[in-house]
């Protein structure tokens, strides 16, 4: 039976397409209310996740469950998309872009009028109500894309990287937004994003996926803490040649806990990093091979993302 | 109604998408004006339309003025058009050949003559009851229908309003008199009984036998059906001149009402290719719809905006009927605006306004006809640029394989509903091209296009179920 506190659960979720695995068995339960971030390089299998939860796609095996019941027999005006890519009628206003999204879901007139308004105003779209699609912004239009997904008042929102190619202000102004709907208008949200700040800053929950396999699944707090502890010392060498030579080397020093070379550079996750900063370089410098730059930071989800798909998400 | 506002998104992004409408409007109109400038002019010297004559006609009798006159309508036609000629020219429109029916069907395969008329055997009778409905109409419209029937001779003056005096001959309105008759009107009222003549409910129908999708009998059906509609009013307007001579200025009693005259037919002149080829170049342009439907719905897989509208409540239904509904009165625009550059251009309409209305009709059909075809081209397409491309590949051969622009070879493959099936008519845009042809060009009515209409629609149903299932399967069920 399932607990009603979660209102999307998926059992053994798979999607196959001939011999390729998108999806493997994956499990998960979205609590209500939660903003619930989905982390994944690209191919990981996050989209293809999303499209048979939300009834696009049909699972090769498994089910997807809302509020318990099959999400073929669920009312459709009970999640709204926002699709990854710009999907908005370039040939409409923005006021008939969502109008028409509204009358498709039912929205009685005066609600859909009033839905609207509220909605332009809310993401900063007032002035371009009757403006066409094609001639805004891509910000604005990310900002209209979202609209689309909500004047129906869905209960469960799902944003397929929302802010991809907006600049730092629209998706500031597109954070607040998304914050307000979970935190002051209850709505559970499902995030899949590559911005690891914006996964960190706004999800309750993170599943982390890769080769269409669930890795982990906790608060981001608890990630960071439990998986990729200490801090990221990043040491670039003048001969990249030899990063080789110098993970070896830092794998066999004490106290390490990782060593992975990334972009080029030499990354050594260690707790008290600062005190063991001066014998890592010390050692490098010993096997004649010259550092060029040397920092030192905290360890983000990002890292952990990196300790458990060994890469970086923008590859 | 999700239909309606999906087919107001259509209209509103085809009115807003500029250089599109351009394309579908203005690639035909430019067809229309290269065809119009190089098969609009005359086509050199006027030569006889070889046609045969088949006058089956068994005559009539015909009673005016105590006498009686035999009358065969179908020689008097026939004869009519033997003489005929060209305007402004010697040359006689018609080389009638003589031959028998089998004969003639021979020849009409072979293409030796353009058609075969066919002149029924009570064809004279018809005509009969013609010049009686008309003569009635007339002294009715003059004396009233009340004294229709009556026994005139036994009327009381003194009860009646209207009132007959037999032995005086004078017809009496409120015991005044108001005009003398004459003892005899109607052709039915041998030897003298002073009744108006009775219509006789007969109806002849002269055929005029031909391949569609040929040049020649286009031409010749169109001629001779204008010769035949005036050769009526010529006779309709010859008994009515004579019958309203009683009520008017007195008039010597005609010998004969029905007579013909031979005189050149108007327009004959500059009767073109062009004339033929016109509805050919509406039907390529509602064929274009192909290509414009398929793209638009390719977009709209390919940008995601289908995907956004299958997560909600919108069923199958609304898509393609709001799809269809602005499709449609594009189809509408195009038969309208390109029969305006067709006249512009020289083009001979004949018919009037109800033409243009059965035209739009025919129009309406086969514009969902290709809407139908471009749904089933983007349940195949996998980009908008790929439904283009398959789009212009289907519709631009097509327009040639349904005889837009040129006469087809005969493909005989058997005969249907008395009428011989070629192997392109199981297209619907070959019928639409026949029934805008007849209509606009040869001023056919709605009945003589029953048969092409019909078919269109059959087809048409065929294609649009079939276009619906493989865009349904392939493009609007969960993957």
């Amino acid at each position: 039976m399932t607990d009603i506190e979660y209102v999307i659960e998926t059992q053994d979720l798979t999607k196959k397409y001939n011999s390729f695995l998108a999806v493997d068995d994956l499990n998960l339960r979205i609590k209500k209310g939660e903003v619930f971030g989905f982390l994944g390089p690209n191919g990981a299998g996050k989209t293809t996740s999303i499209k048979m939860m939300v009834g696009l796609l049909k699972p090769t095996k498994g089910r997807v469950l809302i509020e318990g019941e099959e999400i073929k027999s669920v009312e459709k005006g009970k999640i709204g998309v926002c699709p990854q890519d710009l999907v908005i009628w370039d040939g409409l206003t923005c006021e008939e872009n969502i109008a028409l999204i509204g009358d498709m879901y039912e929205v009685p007139g005066n609600v859909l009028k009033e839905g609207i308004k509220q909605l332009l105003r809310d993401l900063i779209l007032s002035d371009k109500t009757k403006i066409l699609a094609s001639q805004l912004s891509g910000g604005m239009k990310r900002r209209l894309n979202l609209a689309m997904a909500l004047i129906h008042e869905p209960e469960i929102v799902v944003l397929d990287e929302p802010s991809a190619g907006l600049d730092p202000q629209s998706r500031l102004v597109l954070w607040d937004y998304i914050h307000s709907l979970s935190k002051e208008k209850g709505k559970t949200i499902i995030l899949t994003t590559h911005l690891m700040e914006e996964a960190d800053r706004l999800s309750d929950r993170i599943a982390i996926m890769d080769h269409g396999k669930l890795l982990v699944l906790d608060t981001p707090e608890s990630l960071k803490k439990k998986i990729g502890r200490g801090d990221v010392v990043e040491i670039q060498l003048s001969n990249p040649e030899m990063n080789d030579k110098v993970v070896s080397l830092m794998r066999s020093m004490e106290g390490i806990e990782e060593v992975k070379e990334i972009k080029g550079k030499v990354n050594v996750r260690a707790l008290d990093a600062v005190s063991k900063l001066s014998g890592m370089i010390r050692s490098i410098e010993k096997m004649g091979i010259n550092i060029v730059d040397t920092s030192i930071r905290r360890n983000t989800l990002e890292d952990v993302f990196i300790h458990l798909t060994g890469r970086g998400l923008r590859e | 109604m999700k239909f309606v506002s999906i087919a107001t998104k259509g209209i509103k992004e085809t009115v807003r998408d500029r250089k599109g409408l351009a394309m579908l409007l203005v690639f035909p109109m430019a067809f229309m004006l290269v065809f119009g400038f190089a098969f609009g002019g005359t086509e050199g010297e006027n030569t006889p339309h070889e046609i045969a004559v088949l006058n089956y006609d068994t005559g009539t009798v015909l009673y005016h003025n105590n006498t009686t006159e035999q009358m065969n309508f179908g020689n008097n036609f026939t004869q009519l058009l033997e003489e005929l000629k060209y305007e402004d020219s010697d040359v006689h429109l018609f080389h009638l050949n003589n031959v028998s029916e089998e004969k003639a069907e021979d020849m009409l395969s072979d293409r030796d003559i353009a058609c075969i008329v066919i002149i029924p055997a009570n064809f004279s009778n018809a005509m009969r009851a013609m010049i009686n409905n008309t003569i009635r109409t007339e002294i009715t419209s003059n004396v009233g229908e009340m004294i229709v029937g009556m026994n005139v001779t036994g009327w009381n003056a003194t009860t009646g309003t209207y009132y007959y005096d037999i032995e005086n001959n004078t017809l009496y309105l409120d015991g005044e008199p108001v005009n003398t008759i004459t003892t005899s009107f109607g052709f039915e009222s041998y030897p003298a009984n002073y009744s108006l003549p009775v219509v006789e409910n007969i109806t002849a129908e002269l055929i005029i036998k031909g391949d569609t999708g040929y040049i020649g009998f286009g031409m010749a059906q169109g001629i001779i059906s204008g010769i035949l509609e005036q050769y009526e009013n010529e006779v309709r307007s010859k008994a009515k001149e004579e019958v309203s001579g009683y009520f008017g200025a007195a008039k010597q009693i005609p010998n004969n009402f029905v007579y013909s005259k031979v005189k050149g037919i108007a327009g004959t002149e500059s009767f073109t290719t062009f004339d033929y080829q016109a509805p050919g170049i509406i039907v390529f342009a509602l064929l274009l719809l192909v290509v414009g439907v398929a793209s638009t719905l390719a977009g709209e897989v390919a940008h995601g905006t289908l995907e956004r509208l299958k997560i909600t409540k919108m069923k199958s239904f609304d898509l393609l009927l709001g799809t269809l509904i602005p499709w449609a009165l594009i189809a509408i625009a195009q038969v309208f605006i390109l029969f305006l550059v067709a006249i512009a251009m020289g083009y001979h309409w004949q018919g009037g306004i109800t033409t243009i209305a059965l035209a739009i009709m025919i129009g309406i059909i086969g514009g969902i006809s290709s809407i139908s075809l471009g749904l089933l081209v983007a349940a195949f397409s996998k980009s908008e640029k790929h439904a283009e491309n398959l789009g212009m590949i289907v519709a631009v051969p097509m327009s040639f394989i349904v005889g837009a622009f040129f006469p087809l070879p005969r493909a005989v493959i058997g005969e249907f509903f008395g009428r011989t099936f070629q192997a392109y008519d199981v297209l619907p845009w070959a019928h639409t091209v026949n029934a805008l042809r007849s209509v606009l060009t040869f001023g056919s009515g709605l009945g003589d296009v029953v048969y092409d209409i019909a078919m269109m629609l059959v087809l048409t149903v065929i294609l649009f179920v079939l276009g619906v299932i493989c865009f349904s399967k392939t493009r609007l069920r969960a993957e």
